[in-house]
C-alpha cells in the first residue's frame, strides 16, 4: 500500500502532523468536553485539614442544627429593645428545641420545611411570617437541600 | 482500509483539526476578549503557566509605557489581546495600541497621536471613556486584522457615536470602518454605546452589542452585524432586546458557537409602557440565529416586575461539557445560571441548573420568594475549564447577604449534582472583599488568574493541580469547624500560586494567558508582561 501513496497524499499526511505538532500541548480536541476534569475527592467524614478561612461574621451554634448570628440591636437606652437576628438550618437538618426570651417575628428568606411551635406543626416556605411567643420551644426541619434561612426580630429582648 | 478510505479520513482530520485550531481558540496567542468565540477565558495549550511550580516565580518582565509616548496612556479599561508577538490593546485616551510582546515597544498607535482620539463627548463612567472595548483579531480577506469598537466624533452628529474598526494588524493602517452602529445624538434621549462589548468575529461577520450611556436613558439593547470582509452593515441580521421605547441593553461581548449567545440588560425604568416593553427580552440570556439574529432561545430568570436593575451584563460562556454544550453567566443579582444550548435545534430553553438553586429553578423567581434583584455588582464574565466554571459569584448566601459573593471566587462543577455544585472557593489574597474587586478570572490547565483591586495579579491552583490550602465550608458565613454538623459540605480552599503586587492600580481586565507569559492592564495606564523563570 505505501507504494501507492502519492505525493497529494504524502503532502496530507504532512499537513496533519504539522497541524498536530503545532497544537502540541493543545488539549482541546481530546479533553474539551469530551471527559471533563472530573470531581475533586469528598472530605473525609472526620476532616480537621482547615484552611485559615475565617467568616468575617460568623454564624454561632443556637443549639443542635441551628446557626444564628446577631446583626442589629437598639441601643440600651432605646425605649423598646429590638434584635435582629439571621437564623440558618442547614440542609436536611433537624434543630433540637430552642427558646427566646421574648415575643420573636420570624419571617422565612429562603428554603422550605417545619415549623413545630408547642406540639403544633406548621409548614413553612419563603416569604412567610408569623410569631413565636417567649419562651416556647420550637424546632426547625429542613426538608430539601436549599438552607432555610430566617429573619427573625426579637421584640422585647435584653 | 484502502488507501483512498485512509486518505479521506485523514483529510477529514487535518480540516478538523485546522478548523478547530482556528475556530475553536487553539491558539497559544490571546487573540480575542476570553480568549475565543465561546468566551471561555481559557488558554488551552501547555505552557510554564501550567507548571505549579514554576508559576510561583512570576516577576514583571516590561511594563509599557518603557518611555514617554504621546499622549500618555489614561486608565485602561480594555483587555490585552496577544497575537503573533504583538499586543493590541485600546485606552481610554481613545488611542489603540500594538506593543511589542518581546520587549514593551509601541509598534504604532492608532490613531496617530497628532489625530483626533476616537473620544465621546458624552461620558459619564469609565464605559464611556475612550476604547473600553477589547479587541480581536479576524481575517480580513486574507490579511490578519484587528477589529475593535470605538467612539468617532468624525460620524454621525460629530459626537462620538459608535462604530467598528478593522486594522492591518501589522502596520495599523485601516482595512474599513463600519457605519454607525451606536448612535449619539444631543437629544438627551439618544445615547447609545459600544462601551466594554467587545466584538465577536464569527460567521464571516463581526457583531458587536450596544447598550447606552450610564442609563441616561438606557437605550434599546441591540445587536448590530457588520460583514466581515467590509464592514458594512448586514441588513439581514436583526436584533433588539426589547420593542420601543427602551430596554435590554448589550453590556457584554456576545459568544459564538453554533450561534450567537447574549445576555441584556434591565428595562424597568420610567416611561415604559404599562407591564415594560413589548416584547421584552431584557435581562435575559438568549441565543441568536447567527444569520438573521431571530430569537432560538431565551431565559428570563427575573421578570419585569422584580426589575430592580439586576441587568445581566456579564459575558456568557459556552461550556463544552462532558454532559452537553451549555451557556452559563452570572446575571448582575449574584445568580449563576447554566442553560442546555440545545444542541443546533431551535426551540425552548432548558435550564441545566442555577446556582445557588431554589424555588426559583428552574422557571425564575417570583414575587414573594424571598429574593431582590438589584443593582449589585456581579459583572465579570466566568471562565471555563472543561467542565469547570470559575466565576464571582453570590453564593448560598445571596439571598440573606447579597454582598458575601465579592470576598469570594468560586470554581462551580457544571456537570455535577447541585449537591456537589461547589468545587472550591478561595478569598482572593490583597482584594478588598466589595464590588468591582476582582477583574474577569482567566485560567489555564486547572492555574486561576485573577487581577484585583489593589492591583495584586494572583495566581490560584484547581487542588487537582496543586495540594489545597485546606478545607473550608460551602457556606462562605458558617464556621468550618460547624460546618458538617449543619448539613453544609466541606470544600478546598485552594492553594495562592502567586501573588504579584503591580503597584500601578485597580486591574479590571481579564490577564492574558499567552505563549507562558501573563499581559494585564491596569486603572493605572500600564501593561505589565510577566513571566516565569
Amino acid at each position: 500500500m505505501c507504494k501507492n501513496r502519492g505525493p497529494g497524499s504524502t503532502l496530507l499526511l504532512f499537513v496533519v502532523l504539522i497541524a498536530a505538532t503545532s497544537q502540541t500541548g493543545c488539549k482541546s480536541w481530546s479533553e474539551r468536553g469530551a471527559k471533563g476534569v472530573g470531581l475533586l475527592p469528598q472530605a473525609s467524614p472526620n476532616e480537621t485539614q482547615f484552611s485559615s478561612y475565617q467568616p468575617a461574621h460568623p454564624y454561632q451554634q443556637l443549639t443542635t442544627g441551628l446557626l444564628g448570628r446577631k446583626l442589629h440591636a437598639t441601643p440600651p437606652e432605646a425605649g423598646m429593645p429590638i434584635e435582629v437576628n439571621d437564623f440558618l438550618v442547614g440542609p436536611n437538618q433537624k434543630t433540637a428545641d430552642y427558646t427566646l426570651p421574648s415575643l420573636a417575628i420570624f419571617e422565612i428568606r429562603t428554603g422550605t420545611g417545619q415549623l413545630k411551635v408547642g406540639g403544633q406543626a406548621r409548614k413553612i416556605a419563603t416569604g412567610m411570617t408569623f410569631e413565636v411567643a417567649a419562651g416556647q420551644p420550637f424546632t426547625i426541619e429542613n426538608e430539601s437541600e436549599v438552607p432555610i434561612g430566617i429573619r427573625v426580630e426579637i421584640l422585647g429582648s435584653k | 482500509m484502502t488507501l483512498k478510505r485512509g486518505f479521506r479520513i485523514s483529510a477529514t482530520a487535518a480540516i478538523f483539526l485546522l478548523f478547530s485550531c482556528v475556530f475553536w481558540g487553539c491558539s497559544a496567542d490571546w487573540p480575542a476578549f476570553r480568549h475565543n468565540l465561546l468566551r471561555t477565558g481559557a488558554q488551552l495549550n501547555n505552557s510554564s503557566l501550567t507548571d505549579p511550580t514554576k508559576v510561583p516565580t512570576l516577576h514583571v518582565g516590561w511594563t509599557f509605557p518603557i518611555a514617554a509616548i504621546t499622549p500618555p496612556p489614561g486608565p485602561f479599561r480594555a483587555a490585552p489581546i496577544v497575537y503573533k508577538g504583538v499586543i493590541y490593546i485600546g485606552n481610554s485616551n481613545g488611542h489603540l495600541y500594538a506593543i511589542d510582546a518581546a520587549n514593551g515597544a509601541l509598534k504604532w498607535q492608532y490613531p496617530a497621536a497628532n489625530q483626533q482620539a476616537l473620544t465621546s463627548t458624552f461620558t459619564c463612567n469609565p464605559s464611556s471613556e475612550g476604547i473600553a472595548s477589547s479587541a480581536m483579531i479576524g481575517s480580513v480577506n486574507g490579511t490578519d486584522a484587528v477589529i475593535f469598537g470605538a467612539p468617532d466624533r468624525s460620524i454621525g452628529a460629530g459626537l462620538g457615536s459608535g462604530r467598528l474598526f478593522a486594522l492591518n494588524a501589522s502596520t495599523g493602517a485601516e482595512i474599513w470602518k463600519s457605519p454607525e452602529v451606536a448612535v449619539l445624538l444631543s437629544d438627551g434621549v439618544t445615547h447609545q454605546q459600544i462601551g466594554y462589548s467587545s466584538p465577536l468575529i464569527f460567521n464571516n461577520h463581526v457583531y458587536i452589542g450596544i447598550a447606552d450611556h450610564c442609563d441616561d436613558p438606557i437605550q434599546r439593547g441591540k445587536i448590530v452585524a457588520v460583514k466581515l470582509a467590509d464592514g458594512t452593515i448586514d441588513a439581514g441580521f436583526s436584533f433588539f432586546a426589547t420593542g420601543p421605547p427602551r430596554g435590554g441593553g448589550i453590556w457584554g461581548a456576545p459568544a459564538g458557537w453554533d450561534d450567537v449567545y447574549t445576555t441584556t440588560g434591565n428595562s424597568r425604568v420610567g416611561g415604559q409602557p404599562p407591564g415594560g416593553p413589548v416584547p421584552n427580552h431584557a435581562l435575559s440570556m438568549l441565543r441568536l440565529n447567527k444569520d438573521t439574529g431571530s430569537i432560538v432561545w431565551g431565559i428570563q430568570p427575573v421578570p419585569y416586575n422584580l426589575d430592580n436593575d439586576p441587568d445581566w451584563t456579564s459575558t456568557p460562556t459556552i461550556v463544552l461539557g462532558s454532559c452537553g454544550t451549555m451557556a452559563i453567566s452570572v446575571q448582575k443579582d449574584g445568580w449563576t445560571w447554566a442553560v442546555n444550548s440545545s444542541n443546533g435545534t431551535p426551540g425552548p430553553p432548558s435550564a441545566r441548573w442555577a446556582f445557588p438553586t431554589g424555588s426559583w429553578f428552574p422557571n425564575g423567581f417570583t414575587v414573594g420568594d424571598g429574593t431582590t434583584h438589584g443593582d449589585t455588582r456581579y459583572l465579570r464574565p466566568g471562565a471555563a475549564w472543561d467542565d469547570v466554571y470559575i466565576v464571582q459569584t453570590g453564593g448560598l448566601p445571596v439571598v440573606t447577604n447579597v454582598m458575601d459573593g465579592f470576598k469570594h471566587l468560586y470554581a462551580l462543577n457544571s456537570c455535577a449534582s447541585d449537591a456537589e455544585r461547589i468545587r472550591w472557593i478561595k478569598d482572593v489574597p490583597n482584594s478588598s472583599g466589595g464590588e468591582y474587586d476582582l477583574g474577569p478570572p482567566t485560567v489555564t490547565h486547572g492555574i486561576v488568574f485573577v487581577g484585583t483591586d489593589s492591583g495584586h495579579l494572583v495566581a490560584i491552583a484547581d487542588p487537582s493541580v496543586a495540594v489545597a490550602a485546606g478545607w473550608r465550608c460551602s457556606n462562605p458565613e458558617v464556621p468550618t469547624a460547624s460546618c458538617v454538623a449543619n448539613g453544609f459540605r466541606l470544600v478546598p480552599d485552594p492553594a495562592v500560586l502567586a501573588d504579584v503586587a503591580l503597584n500601578a492600580g485597580t486591574i479590571t481586565t481579564e490577564p492574558a494567558l499567552a505563549n507562558g507569559s501573563v499581559y494585564v492592564s491596569t486603572d493605572g495606564g500600564k501593561v505589565f508582561r510577566l513571566n516565569t523563570n
